[in-house]
């Protein structure tokens, strides 16, 4: 169906920077304290059984995005009305991404000005990316992904070489038990990011080579959620638990640490540049999916102008959404996940996926 | 001046379409005065009539050329000397020419033409149109010699080591400086002439079997659609056949230099060459190669990896320094170390104007002093570049209207786009930084990355004749990384065209 | 085509409604790079704060226009909490002010003496200022007339407290670096208590605040003295010389400093090279006891003795002794804050991790057990060499 192509790589890049996304900045599952990496680990292993869920949606259905097949098992209503509120979250989880990102900007260095121009800026460019389609947005990950990676080991080098880690900061392990680390997983460490990740059954699609769907997905979450768990092993070392919870950004606040010789030191643009790029890669993600879910439901043409309209609205929203940031975040973490996250992202799919398979074994009996 | 006529077609058009009709008449004088009528008795139409010995006001044949444009003594020998003296023995009416005439005239190349197109149109090359009384037939005699430039060293793409010899603004001599390098049966070279006016000759070469087909015709098809009047330079053409008709990134290679087309078309890549322009040009190009220099397959593997990443530097130093600086002095104060900032703040506390507008008009004042440098009479050149750079600068520190920094990032800024090897990529700097300066002014370095952000998506959307112009960093090719950021030592590359 | 022209119509959009952007000039910034607190008598207005200025005019030496003026200008505002004295000084100092350069914070005795809590919760915040500065207790004095010392080696006073301190705890060792984030750390946890460095001033005279300090060879100048003790967040008690060096060595901050060591008729000068030490807190018995293991690497490098170093065993002799020398002195130094029941040294935070059920049920009563618990010390003292003499040159 689409002309578009996106090989292995640059899947693979897409998916890694957007599990890096919100994760990185915020570090998800800190309030399990020492225990965090744990937290990441096991998110990471139940993030794989749900890729396989979302895989094997795909591998019944290869050429049609999430919304198309789910009008294809549970009938036109049903499925279109689910395919509109899949749409109407993708752009709500954008807009999401966007007030985080603005806000890491208002409270760090742009706090003079108004979080109106800075998102506007930002959407800005996202349209532009959303307008030139998700071919040259895919090149533009795989640079991104070279440059995240090589900022982040420089990070961590800067970590270690400064001697800002303190290892004993990660004693004791499970101290508090295993009850926050449960709390924290379930469900806010495994729908985010692991559980986001069927923004790309949107995407899918568009892989040239199908088959590599399930080797590349994989590799891709293995790796990002083993270096999700590095990351906060490094954050803790060098914070201490304290800190970290404390810290509405934990890694801008562990970067600012660094001053190797008063010659090295104020980093804090390195990690903004890092978390920039790693929201702009994300929101553009949710927006294509927005994009190509409405395409595909109402069986038209991307127009230049709806891509204005939806880029409105999710920069309108992320406006709105929230009256502060404490109010935004608590409302990420208590709320959205349970009456958003654990249905759409979990629920639903698991159901798609059973009544496919019940109807593919009834199907050869019918015929 | 030249863009005025462009696109005018219609009823004021030049009289070129007039003489596409109709066939040479037997009578000869009368085609005599209709090539004078059709060239408007031009002054430098020059027509010998050889007339009978024997019989006054008998004309037998008419030698016609353009004064100039074809070989003079050529055209004296053997053309003029052996038709008089054939005519001394047979003084009668020439027959069945085009048998003889292979006999009469010592020309290396002679054709027999028809219409009066075709005659019309060999004049105009340089050819010489041989016309005699009783025939409906006129013989064209290759004569061309146009004043050509010796060849020379390369002036704007200059190396230490290889080959010195450049293009000149003849086509056949370019055609033959490329010929002279690979001695290869495959080389292919197709012939077309552009500009409904200047009817300009351009040649596209290419390896057969090394060059993709696809490709090829691709070419060929957009150079045949070209619809313009005239074709002076290269850039004429580049912007006619590129992909993309409002980017700032150059979709084509320039080169002026043979050794460089002959890699490319070692390569797989096309070399379209315009008859007046030492700059060939070279599809499809990616983003890659214009941090190339032929230089970096002279020299030691190692040196030129690393002078190539030194580009790669340079090319980002001389897009962002002084937007970064504007920033870091404007918004991010906190980032710019305290000693640093202690010194800047101190050069700066007698500067009159904003940081933005001390370093746009340095900016400016720099491109003043580059353009001046490239229009200004050679024997000035050297004084302006003195005068500007040394005491303009020197003297609007003392004075106080601009930081000492804000000349540092400037020159350091131009200085770094000089190494770049290629001057259509230089040009991209200069706006980009224009461009960036605003933006950081606005916003920041957050700007600056949006921005960066913003260039990056149009790259990654452009293509060169179907090929992404990121490749093959994005998409991504392992096998092709060996020439892009590094280059391999010479036989680990050269495997690579050997499989193909 | 229609895309790039609505692009470049938001963003001109964009231009006209950043009227509030963060663009600033340089020449309009106060960069404030120290900062004193005091305690103010008025109780309205508890804290007197003063802000060091940078004056770039006094700085620079190629200006033409210039030269004049001291490198940095003091401005001192009283309020209820630091950001509004912050927002205050705006009164007074003639620039917007820009605490991203902050450098430093002294806070004086007597506001430490009555509660540092929650004073640096408007530096955490972080929007303001790094937490990655130092901080230093004026000894004595208030911090505003440490600021005020005009200093002749280095730029800034401020630049010359902390470089001071470096040399120190590079040199010396009797105290060290602390910097906000540690402290506050320190504040938060439970089981480790607060020390930070002390600073005064030396030769103190009406002239240390005015250009002629540099016009003299003995001038005004800032001194390092001593380790404030802290009992959560109150300040205590100042350790000095020794017994604040002898801190440093259990926490492993130390790394080069001599210990003197008395012989037959004079003295003997072993310089550490390397201390490394580790802390443990053990149960026994339902009890704490106090761990810590020191290994000191040193170089025996002056003597007044006549001693024959070649022999291998004379040097284990000095092992022996320096084991014993610095084992007293950490003991004594822990008995003084088990005492003031400060433990600055974090063996509650080190029994947290080793312990955490034992922990979470005696945290509460943590600073009496720790003023109770008994002491072992296990120091390891290795001499590697005695310079570049075997004997000394003996007075015949």
């Amino acid at each position: 169906m689409p002309k578009i192509k996106i090989d292995g790589f640059q899947l693979f890049c897409m998916m890694l920077i957007f599990m890096f996304g919100s994760n990185l900045l915020l570090t998800i599952g800190k309030g399990a304290k020492q225990d965090v990496w744990i937290v990441n680990l096991l998110s990471t292993l139940f993030g794989c059984l749900l890729y396989f869920v979302y895989i094997s949606l795909f591998k019944k259905y290869p050429d049609l995005p999430m919304t198309g097949y789910i009008r294809k098992i549970w009938g036109k209503y049903i499925g279109s009305a689910l395919s509109f509120l899949y749409i109407i979250y993708f752009v709500y989880l954008a807009s999401r991404v966007l007030r985080d990102f603005e806000e890491l900007l208002i409270s760090s260095t742009y706090r003079r000005t108004s979080i109106i121009t800075l998102g506007i800026c930002m959407i800005l460019v996202i349209i532009y990316g959303v307008h030139l389609g998700l071919e040259a947005f895919a090149r533009v990950a795989c640079l991104c992904f070279v440059i995240i990676i090589m900022a982040l080991f420089i990070l961590n080098i800067m970590f270690v070489l400064g001697g800002y880690t303190k290892l004993e900061n990660l004693q004791p392990v499970l101290g508090n038990g295993w009850g926050m680390v449960w709390k924290e997983m379930i469900p806010t460490g495994i729908t985010v990011p692991f559980g986001e990740l069927i923004t790309f059954t949107m995407i899918l699609p568009y892989l040239n080579k199908s088959g590599s769907a399930v080797k590349v997905g994989f590799f891709a979450i293995i790796l990002g959620g083993v270096s999700l768990t590095l990351n906060s092993i490094m954050l803790l070392s060098v914070l201490g638990p304290e800190a970290v919870l404390r810290s509405n950004f934990p890694s801008l606040t562990a970067v600012s640490y660094i001053n190797i010789a008063d010659f090295i030191e104020r980093l804090d643009s390195l990690i903004l540049i890092l978390m920039i790029i790693l929201g702009f890669i994300k929101i553009s993600i949710f927006f294509f999916c927005a994009i190509i879910g409405a395409a595909d439901l109402f069986q038209m043409k991307p127009s230049p102008i709806f891509i204005y309209l939806v880029g409105g609205v999710i920069f309108i929203s992320s406006i709105m959404i929230a009256p502060s940031y404490q109010a935004h975040i608590n409302e990420g973490l208590k709320i959205v996940p349970y009456l958003l996250h654990l249905p759409l992202l979990i629920g639903i799919p698991i159901l798609l996926l059973l009544t496919a398979s019940i109807k593919q074994k009834l199907k050869p009996a019918v015929s | 001046m030249r863009i005025g006529r462009f696109h005018k077609k219609s009823e004021e058009k030049p009289t070129t379409n007039r003489i596409n009709d109709g066939t040479l008449s037997d009578d000869m004088n009368e085609n005599v005065m209709r090539v004078k009528n059709e060239l408007g008795h031009s002054a430098d139409l020059s027509v010998r009539l050889i007339e009978s010995p024997h019989h006054k006001s008998v004309v037998h044949a008419a030698v016609i050329h353009l004064d100039g444009m074809a070989d003079a003594n050529m055209i004296n020998e053997n053309i003029v000397n052996p038709l008089i003296e054939w005519f001394k023995e047979n003084d009668q009416i020439l027959t069945e020419m085009e048998e003889r005439a292979g006999r009469i005239l010592t020309v290396s190349q002679l054709t027999v033409k028809e219409s009066w197109q075709e005659l019309i149109s060999s004049v105009l090359t340089g050819d010489t149109v041989v016309l005699v009384n009783g025939n409906t037939k006129a013989i064209i005699a290759s004569t061309k010699s146009q004043p050509s430039r010796a060849i020379t060293e390369p002036t704007s793409q200059t190396v230490i080591r290889g080959p010195k010899d450049s293009f000149t603004e003849n086509l056949r001599t370019n055609t033959s400086l490329i010929r002279a390098r690979i001695q290869n049966p495959d080389v292919r070279l197709v012939s077309m002439k552009v500009g409904s006016v200047t009817q300009t000759d351009i040649a596209i070469m290419y390896i057969q079997g090394i060059a993709d087909e696809s490709i090829v015709k691709e070419v060929k098809e957009r150079v045949k659609g070209i619809d313009i009047d005239g074709v002076l330079e290269s850039n004429y053409i580049e912007e006619m056949i590129r992909d993309d008709s409002m980017t700032i990134f150059p979709l084509l290679l320039n080169t002026e230099r043979p050794d460089a087309v002959v890699g490319n078309l070692l390569e797989g890549r096309i070399a379209i060459i315009i008859h007046g322009t030492p700059f060939v040009l070279i599809v499809p190009a990616v983003f890659s190669q214009f941090f190339q220099s032929p230089e970096d397959y002279y020299q030691n593997q190692y040196i030129s990896s690393s002078l190539r990443l030194l580009r790669f530097g340079a090319f980002f130093l001389s897009m962002y320094a002084s937007s970064i600086y504007l920033a870091l002095i404007t918004h991010h104060q906190g980032l710019i170390p305290t000693t640093l900032i202690v010194s800047l703040m101190a050069q700066r506390e007698n500067v009159p104007f904003p940081a933005i507008v001390e370093i746009f008009v340095m900016e400016i004042a720099f491109e003043i002093l580059r353009e001046a440098g490239i229009r200004m009479p050679r024997a000035i050149g050297p004084a302006v570049s003195i005068v500007g750079a040394l005491i303009l600068g020197q003297a609007a520190v003392e004075a106080g209207f601009v930081g000492a920094a804000v000349v540092i990032i400037v020159a350091i800024s131009a200085i770094s786009s000089f190494t770049l090897p290629n001057t259509s990529l230089v040009n991209v700097t200069r706006g980009i930084r224009f461009m960036l300066l605003f933006v950081s002014a606005f916003i920041g370095l957050y700007g600056v990355l949006l921005f960066s952000l913003c260039i990056l998506l149009h790259m990654s959307s452009l293509r060169s004749f179907g090929v992404p112009y990121f490749a093959p960093i994005a998409p991504f090719r392992f096998k092709e990384q060996k020439d892009v950021l590094f280059r391999f030592p010479l036989p680990s590359l050269f495997k690579k065209s050997s499989r193909k | 085509m229609k895309m790039n022209i609505s692009l470049l119509l938001s963003a001109a959009i964009c231009l006209l409604i950043s009227g509030c952007s963060n663009y600033r000039e340089l020449n309009d910034l106060g960069v404030i790079i120290a900062m004193g607190v005091d305690h103010n008598e008025d109780p309205k207005q508890p804290y007197r704060v003063t802000y060091q200025v940078i004056n770039p005019s006094g700085l620079s030496q190629t200006n033409k226009a210039g030269g004049q003026g001291l490198a940095v200008i003091n401005y001192t505002v009283t309020g209820k909490t630091l950001l509004e004295t912050l927002g205050k000084s705006a009164s007074v100092i003639p620039r917007e002010n820009n605490t991203t350069h902050l450098s430093l914070i002294i806070i004086g005795e007597k506001l430490a003496r009555n509660d540092l809590d929650l004073l640096f919760d408007g530096l955490d915040r972080g929007k303001y200022s790094r937490v990655s500065i130092p901080i230093f207790i004026a000894r004595g004095q208030t911090a505003k007339d440490v600021l005020g010392v005009i200093e002749p080696l280095e730029i800034t006073p401020g630049k010359n407290i902390i470089s001071t301190t470096q040399n120190n705890q590079k040199l010396y060792g009797s105290s060290s670096e602390v910097l906000a984030y540690e402290v506050i750390a320190s504040l938060l946890s439970d089981g480790k208590d607060v020390s930070l460095p002390g600073i005064s001033i030396r030769n103190a005279s009406q002239i240390g605040k005015q250009t002629k300090n540099l016009e003299t060879t003995d001038p005004t100048t800032i001194k390092v003295s001593g380790l404030a003790v802290f009992r959560k967040g109150k300040m205590v008690r100042w350790l000095d010389g020794e017994t604040a060096r002898a801190a440093q060595f259990v926490t492993s901050k130390v790394k080069n400093t001599p210990v003197v060591l008395p012989c037959k008729k004079g003295n003997v000068t072993i310089t550490t090279i390397g201390v490394k030490s580790k802390m443990v807190t053990e149960i026994h018995h339902e009890k704490p006891v106090i761990h810590s293991k020191i290994n000191v690497m040193g170089e025996l490098l002056e003597t007044t003795c006549q001693l024959n170093f070649s022999d291998p065993n004379v040097l284990k002799e000095f092992e022996k002794k320096m084991v014993k020398e610095i084992e007293q002195q950490i003991k004594r130094t822990i008995r003084i804050t088990q005492k003031e029941k400060a433990d600055i040294f974090g063996f509650g935070d080190a029994l947290s991790r080793t312990n955490p059920a034992y922990w979470r049920e005696n945290k509460k009563n943590w600073d009496n057990l720790y003023s109770d618990a008994p002491i072992a010390l296990k120091v390891n003292v290795e001499i590697i060499n005695s310079g570049l003499l075997m004997e000394p040159y003996g007075t015949k």
